[in-house]
């Protein structure tokens, strides 16, 4: 009976989703009806998770097949212990930047159902067990993402979505390519029937490789492993918290679904790119972050940086670097929604969102600078923050390719350094566009009293729903930093099925004095950065844009790579 | 074999007027062109299987295999939802930016 | 541009054929060629050849708005609750719960004849909301 419980995780949401169109057909003003719906739903998942977690923890596999068909006609699902992780994952940050909204309190009942629509379509892709239910559950939530991201209705955010959109429907065409071969060559669309086809000693025919290729960069599109395409725009120009959730949650979901692929058929070719292509977008994500001025753009490329580290060790493929792609993925996911959140709070703030109008907000809104350094530190490695473990295991296992480790370490550096440039939000003198600023908490209070007539301030003030999910993020960062050994052992049980507890302690000095070196680099190479020639040649690297029509050609370029690094290799 | 030429030839088209065309209605016509090519793919292969409907009444001999279809279906039924979404972020770009030509939408967005 | 009369005597007989035919198409979709989706779609045709043909006032006296966004928002509840019901009574998600004799006739088909018209009048609801939106914009302007 267990195992049929776990089409809960999509049914959930759809029925929560049901409850938010009432509230649209009625018009319904305060949409309290889609937000009780919303936490409810996500209330039930969680409870349903830890239902499960004890199972899983056994190493159990729960697999059901809707409408109790034979298990060669119908659709099945799996819950194993990546769809757990994963879910785990998407029901923590997602409902805390639900928590978010409920504070900006400016969106209808619309916004819920498609809020809730994904979270049932990345619900379907981590149990999905056969490529068309995954097909299906990565449109559903493309779809639902192309239009939040759209949701302002602002310019850039509008043409940002057509954009994604554009770039994600070819991936998906690529991707459906890949299973017709598939399903030529073996009359099933299992995921275990197609282990055979690949896996079974023989070298890659062109069909195969072909097959393979097509599938991998078609969901790939969707994890941004091929840079300059659409992600920096979607995430920098969606709103606020939607920019939190399809960075924090959604690629690393995607990332999952290429993770199940890879690892299902094994194959080895594919690791080697994705190594490569990690490192490479590690590195581009950073440099181009560097010359960003604009706070959500210049995040949105740090996701691209970080999605390279997890790729990486995911490539790298030793039992810990895979471990710590997976503790990557899981601590980007909160320190990256973090990050996004306590920036938006300043661009609610004063409307401004690049950092050559604002800076020295610090004294102003301590809360967000204090939140804001947590994530910084998180995302840069510093212990004990979350960061620091899982970046260490990742370079620590992918020592055996001394380009790449060198490559991720310069990655680092730069991560400092661009999150020293960020931080001048906070630090530094307060600029003009900061001007009315309150030095004092007694002057903090005399304004807030004084705006308390002010609808504009009523809305900030209401937002301790908003903090609070900060708050927890902020939190999570820190003890999944703490508990970084227990947590990489548990995690390297779920990934490989061994209790290992040979995960080796980063809390020695040796680490210590690497991560101060990195710092210290981090430090001076910001230095140089903010000289004249660092700042001509943030301009050069700022100049290079693409245009729509090259991103499609670059996409192709990048499904084409990979189909002859895996024929000829 | 000359249909499965054929059919790589419609997507190389559609793949091509995705790329080149600078009208963005024409790209979203020429992404409807890529998931009619795979349509057809699966659908064409498929029927090789046997040329009868396959409903149980009249035997299950000969039959087409129905899997290829069902989930074309609902290819088909995404590829609307895609189209119609396109459609109506391509209705708004218009009104926001005037134009429906992508180099011009992307000189102007740079400038906002 | 001009309506002609045509046009509107043409539509407004032709319509009901339309929803008649993509209702056999959804209760037959277990035994011949149709189905949900396929019957969702011919009877939001109809409605949509009528709001084409005819002014969008008289239409909405026929399918006001509301119940269409009414039977939009509860085919997804009834999809959902029938899906629940197999997990209850039967042994998981959307399984067959009403063991009807007789392969082959209109009522054999069990649950899947309940899900085919539920997704038909959903689907017919969800494409003529969407054309019926897209056509307000043009007015609007």
């Amino acid at each position: 009976m267990n195992d049929q419980l776990i089409i809960l995780f999509i049914f959930i949401p759809l029925a929560a989703s049901f409850f938010t169109l009432i509230d649209k057909i009625n018009h319904s003003r305060n949409t309290v009806m889609a937000k009780t719906a919303a936490v409810l739903s996500f209330a039930a998942c969680f409870l349903l998770l830890l239902f499960f977690t004890k199972g899983i923890f056994s190493g159990k596999l729960y697999t059901n097949v809707i409408g109790n068909w034979s298990i060669l006609a119908g659709i099945s699902q799996k819950l194993d212990s990546l769809a757990w992780i994963g879910l785990l994952l998407m029901n923590t940050v997602s409902f805390l930047s639900l928590l978010y909204t409920f504070s900006e309190n400016k969106y209808d009942s619309d916004f819920y159902f498609f809020f809730l629509l994904l979270h049932a379509g990345m619900a379907g892709m981590l149990l999905a067990d056969d490529f068309f239910n995954l097909f299906v559950c990565l449109e559903i939530t493309g779809i639902s993402a192309y239009v939040m991201i759209a949701y302002t209705k602002k310019e850039k955010a509008i043409f940002a979505s057509f954009k994604y959109l554009m770039l994600s429907s070819l991936g998906i065409s690529l991707f459906l390519i890949g299973v017709f071969i598939v399903y030529r060559e073996t009359g099933s669309l299992f995921f275990d029937d197609a282990r055979n086809l690949f896996s079974s000693g023989k070298s890659h025919t062109i069909q195969t490789a072909f097959a393979v290729s097509a599938m991998i960069a078609g969901i790939g599109v969707r994890t941004a492993f091929i840079p300059y395409t659409w992600l920096p725009d979607a995430h920098a120009f969606a709103p606020h918290p939607v920019s939190a959730v399809l960075s924090g949650v959604l690629i690393k979901i995607s990332f999952f679904a290429v993770w199940k692929l890879i690892a299902l058929l094994d194959i080895f070719e594919a690791r080697l790119f994705l190594l490569w292509m990690g490192a490479a977008i590690a590195l581009i994500g950073v440099l181009r972050a560097l010359s960003q001025s604009d706070f959500k753009v210049l995040l949105a490329w740090h996701s691209v940086s970080q999605m390279g580290f997890i790729f990486a060790g995911f490539g790298a493929g030793t039992a810990l670097s895979v471990t710590g792609s997976m503790y990557h993925a899981i601590s980007h996911g909160l320190f990256k929604s973090l990050l996004f959140l306590s920036v938006s709070l300043v661009i609610i703030k004063t409307g401004e969102r690049s950092l050559d109008k604002i800076s020295g907000m610090g004294g102003k809104m301590p809360f967000a600078a204090s939140l804001f350094v947590i994530g910084a530190l998180s995302i840069a490695g510093i212990p004990p923050f979350t960061g620091y473990v899982s970046k260490n295991l990742i370079l620590s296992g992918s020592k055996d390719y001394p380009a790449v480790y060198w490559m991720l370490i310069a990655a680092s550096v730069g991560t400092v350094a661009s999150f020293t440039k960020l931080s001048l939000i906070f630090r530094g003198k307060p600029s003009d566009a900061a001007a009315g600023t309150f030095v004092t908490a007694a002057d903090f209070a005399a304004q807030t009293a004084a705006q308390a007539a002010d609808p504009e301030s009523a809305a900030s003030r209401r937002f301790t729903a908003g903090y609070t999910g900060m708050i927890i993020l902020a939190l999570l960062c820190l003890l999944t930093g703490i508990y970084g050994k227990n947590i990489a052992a548990a995690l390297n049980f779920l990934v490989h099925g061994i209790s290992d507890k040979g995960a080796p302690s980063f809390w020695k000095i040796s680490e210590y004095i690497k991560t101060a070196i990195i710092l210290i680099s981090g430090i001076l190479c910001y230095c140089f950065v903010i000289s004249r020639p660092g700042k001509y040649l943030q301009k050069a690297v700022k100049k290079f844009e693409l245009s729509f029509d090259s991103q499609l050609v670059l996409l192709l370029s990048g499904f084409i790579a990979l189909f002859g690094f895996i024929y000829f290799h | 074999m000359t249909n499965l030429i054929l059919i790589a030839a419609l997507f190389i088209v559609g793949v091509c007027g995705l790329i080149l065309a600078k009208n963005l209605v024409k790209k979203v016509i020429a992404l409807g062109i890529i998931n009619s090519t795979v349509i057809i793919l699966f659908i064409y292969t498929g029927s090789f299987s046997g040329d009868l409907a396959p409903i149980i009444l009249s035997g299950m001999e000969n039959i087409v295999d129905p899997v290829p279809q069902a989930l074309m279906l609902t290819a088909i039924v995404v590829g609307l939802c895609i189209t119609a979404l396109a459609l109506a972020l391509i209705y708004r770009l218009f009104q926001l930016y005037g134009s429906l030509d992508i180099s011009e939408i992307e000189k102007k967005a740079k400038h906002l | 541009m001009k309506k002609t009369d045509i046009l509107e005597v043409v539509s407004r007989k032709l319509a009901p054929f339309i929803l008649l035919f993509g209702f056999y198409l959804l209760t037959y979709g277990h035994l011949s060629p149709g189905g949900g989706f396929q019957g969702g779609v011919t009877m939001a045709s109809g409605i949509i050849l009528m709001f084409l043909a005819n002014r969008t006032s008289q239409v909405l006296e026929i399918f006001p708005m509301r119940a269409i966004h009414y039977t939009e928002a509860f085919g997804l509840l009834a999809f959902l609750l029938t899906g629940i019901a197999g997990l209850i009574l039967e042994k998981g998600f959307l399984s067959n719960f009403l063991n009807v004799p007789g392969i082959g006739a209109i009522q054999g088909g069990g649950t899947i004849l309940i899900l085919n018209v539920i997704i038909g009048l959903k689907v017919g609801a969800g494409i003529t909301l969407i054309c019926y939106y897209l056509f307000r914009e043009k007015e609007k302007e």
